[in-house]
């Protein structure tokens, strides 16, 4: 299992918390899943790392 | 000032080439005045009076309710508007999966924009009908596709 499939379904929940409706949670998963496995923008991992802290903290 | 979901795809469809330039209008203005459920109480001289031309509602449903089987071709029904409380309102029947489902039209109920639309389409009398037809399909988180009773006791309990 990458670390971009470990965080797949924790994003997911967290996008649908903000209410983001699943055709859009859809498009951003792939578009996610892209940059991350090309390594597009160094980091991503922490940022999605940073991106699922609060919103998990604040709502939970 | 809400924002809706709408489909690019649709200008390369045969049913939607195929519609007269009154039906395309109404087709735009149904989904910018359709509520959560997909349902607007019909208003045809609001209608008349934004969109400038003349309304057929008939022409309309004829219309939009009609598409083209892939293998041979041939025109075939296609339920996309329908007219609901006697013909009082007007109901774009998979509204509510296209705007908050998946693409599968799955729409889930931890989003209240989808309860709400659900308990809309319950208390017209068109659940049962939402789900026979496949117009739209419900789940809960993880849990997979809900069945119709299961639904109701939801929509009761969380609304």
């Amino acid at each position: 299992m990458d670390n971009f499939t470990k965080y797949e379904t924790g994003l997911k929940d967290d996008l649908i918390r903000l209410q983001i409706p699943l055709r859009t949670i859809e498009v951003l998963m792939v578009v996610f899943k892209s940059i991350y496995k090309q390594g597009v923008i160094d980091g991503m991992e922490e940022s999605i790392k940073k991106f699922r802290e609060p919103i998990t903290e604040d709502r939970s | 000032m809400p924002k809706r979901q709408t489909d690019t795809e649709i200008l390369d469809q045969a049913w939607f080439q195929d519609m007269s330039l009154s039906s395309k209008a109404i087709w735009w203005f149904l989904e910018k005045r359709v509520d959560v459920a997909g349902i607007w109480k019909l208003d045809i001289i609001q209608m008349r009076r934004i969109l400038k031309c003349k309304i057929n509602i008939e022409r309309f449903l004829r219309e939009v309710n009609k598409d083209y089987d892939k293998i041979t071709g041939e025109k075939i029904d296609k339920k996309r508007v329908i007219l609901i409380n006697g013909g009082a309102k007007i109901w774009v029947v998979n509204f509510l999966a296209f705007q908050w489902g998946n693409s599968n039209s799955v729409v889930d109920l931890r989003y209240g924009a989808v309860r709400s639309g659900l308990k809309k389409i319950h208390e017209h009398g068109l659940l049962s009908m939402a789900l026979k037809e496949g117009f739209l399909r419900v789940r809960k988180g993880s849990e997979g596709v809900e069945e119709e009773k299961e639904i109701e006791k939801e929509i009761k309990r969380l609304i």
